[in-house]
């Protein structure tokens, strides 16, 4: 008998035989920083449904209470996802991932509010929470990410190093793409905060709602926004229609779309390259 | 101003309401609902209303705020789903908290 307790209990203590970690990630890149780092020792689960924002998603009550059960919850900070201020989130679950720089966070200008997409009306206001393009400030979210797994799966093989390696190099990337970039750079929406600050450049901000033609009076505004900043690089945060690219050529201007990765299904951080090797194209 | 920036610069310049938020924050204790509401600027929400209501808005209760900024509700069974606790004050402000069962259980004597 005791040598069949016994035996239990050396199994349950193999990693591959125990139960894998739940954890919830407020938005895709933490999940996938998670999955990255945890691989079979963590079920990463990321509530938002695809094409939503998980910005500005609002979980019912059941979903919340799901994500309460969570062994561990990653959330960005920096005001990222409202709705994990307006419930009980269990704070030895819960895990800040941009602690380390809380005190470098940017405050947008202004409040914005406006309505566009599925998710109603929204304001661009307080703190930017787009951390993670900066890759700097990424590397130090999955590291993170790697500490709260490492602390509730001590015996677990993690694997936060190759990551860590891996956004350091795109940082280093991004900072040799940016020193050759035309400025300034127009985008068609205020996401890009921080990447403009890591890597020295100046990009003027539009409230284009994605994957939507702008209107008339946006073509004039941004044709208006050129005479006086000249510019030659626009950032998309979605694939533009046909409509909408035409727009942009007529007006002398190239679309690079960069996704922020932080969608159901983006690619991050390899989406951020892609987006980096086009921005280098036209560097060129 | 360029049309196709919208900050609201000079409509926050001539709504308070925009300077100063209203913050609330709600937890099951003793068989109560404990409501907390203050301003950003850390001033009690003193006058408004805090309405209790199902997920799918049936609104179960409305009661006025305690000036103290700490309103007390005695929990009813048909909070037992989960509710969402939305407070508005007469200036305009409004917030809400949402309580799961997992959360109104912890209040049950």
């Amino acid at each position: 008998m005791r040598l069949t307790i016994a035996l239990a209990a050396a199994l349950m203590a193999t990693p591959s035989l125990a139960e894998p970690l739940k954890v919830t990630a407020v938005h895709n890149v933490l999940a996938v920083f998670a999955k990255r780092i945890g691989g079979d020792a963590v079920e990463v689960k990321m509530p938002v449904p695809e094409g939503r924002d998980p910005a500005l998603w609002k979980p019912g009550i059941a979903e919340i209470s799901e994500i309460q059960q969570s062994d561990l919850i990653l959330l960005n900070g920096a005001g990222y996802a409202d709705w994990t201020a307006k419930t009980s989130l269990p704070r030895s679950k819960t895990v800040v991932t941009s602690k380390a720089f809380e005190n470098a966070l940017i405050e947008t200008e202004g409040a914005v509010t406006h309505s566009h997409g599925p998710d109603g009306e929204h304001a661009h206001t307080g703190t930017d929470p787009h951390t993670w393009l900066d890759f700097a400030q990424a590397a130090q979210q999955a590291e993170a990410v790697g500490e709260a797994l490492a602390k509730r799966l001590p015996e677990a093989e993690l694997d936060t190093e190759a990551l860590v390696a891996e956004l350091a190099l795109l940082d280093a990337r991004a900072k040799e793409v940016a020193s050759k970039l035309p400025q300034p750079l127009i985008a068609a929406h205020p996401r890009y905060a921080y990447f403009a600050r890591a890597y020295g450049l100046e990009i003027v901000s539009l409230d284009w709602p994605a994957g939507e033609d702008p209107e008339r009076e946006d073509i004039a505004a941004l044709q208006e926004l050129l005479t006086a900043n000249p510019a030659k690089v626009f950032l998309w945060e979605a694939e533009p229609s046909a409509a909408a690219t035409q727009v942009l050529a007529e007006l002398g201007l190239e679309g690079v779309v960069f996704e922020t990765g932080a969608l159901a299904g983006q690619d991050f951080p390899g989406g951020a390259a892609a987006a980096l090797e086009r921005l280098a194209a036209l560097g060129e | 101003m360029i049309r196709g920036f919208l900050f609201l610069t000079a409509l926050m310049a001539t709504m308070p309401a925009f300077a100063h938020r209203l913050v609330i924050y709600a937890y099951a204790e003793a068989g109560e609902v404990i409501v907390e509401a203050r301003f950003s600027n850390e001033r009690p929400a003193q006058i408004g209303t805090i309405k209790v209501a199902l997920e799918d808005e049936t609104v179960l209760m409305e009661v006025p705020l305690d000036p103290s900024g700490e309103t007390r509700i005695a929990i009813d069974a048909a909070f037992s789903p989960g509710v969402i606790v939305t407070v508005e004050t007469s200036e305009g402000h409004e917030d809400y908290w949402v309580l799961t069962p997992d959360d109104l259980k912890e209040a049950e004597e």
